[in-house]
């Protein structure tokens, strides 16, 4: 197998998975390492060079909110889904099911 | 200085200008949460080594900054040439290459007496050269590190600061560029079109001004000599800076002799003639202030060349 090609048809699958998966994590108000966390747990490796940007674009896309709160007496900045980030997030989520099932079809046939 | 402070700041250095405090800030407070989630985990404060290693997950801090630019840039001809990683680097060398060459081929265009229209529109054909030869720097840069992404990761969170501390150490990749650009402006002025244009320059102007052309390309060179020294021996400093210092007084030395010279003028452009003069005579001021900065800090290291600090 050529490793090239399948690293990067790899980052290509992710690269969509992840903004869905952070979006549908941030339904739950998170800061950043704690976010890393929770994906984890959920088995979804994401390096935090990736996520922490990532955040921030989604931030200036109006898709999440964040605000500075101080826990356990240290500054962190919370991220949560926008009203918009919400509406966005379900269509995405809609459009994976059919993706998902579309695949499942087809891989099942092959 | 601690580990993550060291990082923070050498992320900030590759950082947009946009916002760094608060990306500083955000990062902090996320690899500190990371680190005493580690140390509560093994009940004690983490080792040096220990914070290393959560320093090294979190990625080469120029990676980290250049993710932070808006969105994920790069540059693609069929297949990806330079990846978003390089792409912020690539963007700055680029931009500061195009221009100075547009405005030294305008000037030459100027002073051959094209209009004004005409002087700008060869000064933007003639970036077609440096682009290419920047690009491919650039691009053989990527192509290494694609095929060995490890090399991104081949830097050491306890080593001495590379960016801030006053170069103490300058990272090698810094000066795999910095001859590559030097290069590409000498194989730009040994190109046909230039050795031509050049050739029928020098035709038309005094004497003075082929000697100070052979003195500056042979100082473009030497000035590879820095970038060398920092490629072999990244924490000899003080070398690199008496390097520095000679090739900076060399520097003034030329242009000192291009002012100094009573008759180097072009025809009769009187007001073209005196804004070479006081462009030469700004050069030479920046390069004698640059000897002074550069000779201040060289003073001011004494004792033993810096080693690695203490674990």
């Amino acid at each position: 197998m050529d490793n090239d090609v399948f690293d990067n048809l790899r980052l290509e699958l992710r690269r969509g998975c992840l903004t869905v998966a952070v979006l549908a994590q941030l339904r739950t108000e998170q800061y950043g390492y704690s976010l890393v966390k929770a994906l984890v747990d959920h088995g979804l490796d994401i390096d935090q060079s990736t996520l922490y940007p990532l955040l921030r674009r989604l931030e200036n896309q109006g898709l999440l909110v964040s605000e500075w709160r101080e826990e356990n007496k240290r500054g962190k900045r919370f991220y949560r889904l926008s009203e918009e980030g919400g509406a966005i997030l379900e269509h995405l989520l809609g459009e994976w099911q059919a993706l998902n099932a579309s695949i499942d079809r087809i891989v099942q046939e092959a | 200085m601690r580990l993550l402070e060291r990082y923070l700041k050498a992320v900030e250095s590759y950082l947009p200008v946009a916002q760094p405090k608060d990306i500083i800030r955000e990062l902090e407070e996320n690899i500190q949460a990371q680190m005493d989630d580690e140390a509560a985990r093994r009940g004690r404060p983490l080792t040096e080594e220990e914070q290393a290693a959560i320093l090294k997950l979190v990625g080469n801090p120029a990676l980290v900054a250049g993710r932070y630019h808006n969105s994920e840039l790069g540059v693609a001809f069929g297949r990806q040439l330079i990846g978003p990683g390089l792409f912020p680097l690539y963007a700055r060398v680029l931009s500061i290459t195009l221009v100075s060459a547009a405005a030294v081929r305008m000037l030459v265009g100027l002073w051959l007496g094209q209009p004004p229209i005409g002087a700008m529109i060869q000064g933007l054909l003639v970036l077609v050269w440096p682009f290419a030869i920047v690009t491919a720097v650039f691009a053989g840069i990527q192509s290494v590190l694609t095929k060995n992404p490890d090399l991104w990761n081949a830097w050491d969170p306890m080593a001495p600061p590379t960016r801030l501390s006053n170069a103490q150490w300058v990272s090698r990749l810094e000066a795999l560029l910095e001859i590559g650009i030097v290069a590409a402006v000498l194989l730009w002025l040994r190109s046909d079109f230039m050795g031509a244009l050049l050739a029928n320059l020098m035709r038309l102007l005094p004497p003075v001004w082929p000697q100070i052309y052979g003195l500056a390309v042979a100082l473009t060179a030497a000035g590879l000599a820095p970038a060398v020294i920092s490629l072999l021996w990244p924490r000899a400093e003080r070398l690199r800076l008496a390097v520095r210092i000679t090739l900076g007084l060399a520097w003034v030395a030329g242009l000192s002799s291009l002012l100094a010279a009573g008759d180097w003028g072009i025809g009769t452009a009187t007001a073209f003639n005196q804004y070479i003069w006081y462009s030469v005579l700004v050069l030479a001021v920046v390069s004698a202030v640059v000897v002074v900065v550069d000779a201040t800090r060289l003073l001011r290291r004494r004792g033993p060349e810096p080693r690695a600090e203490a674990r």
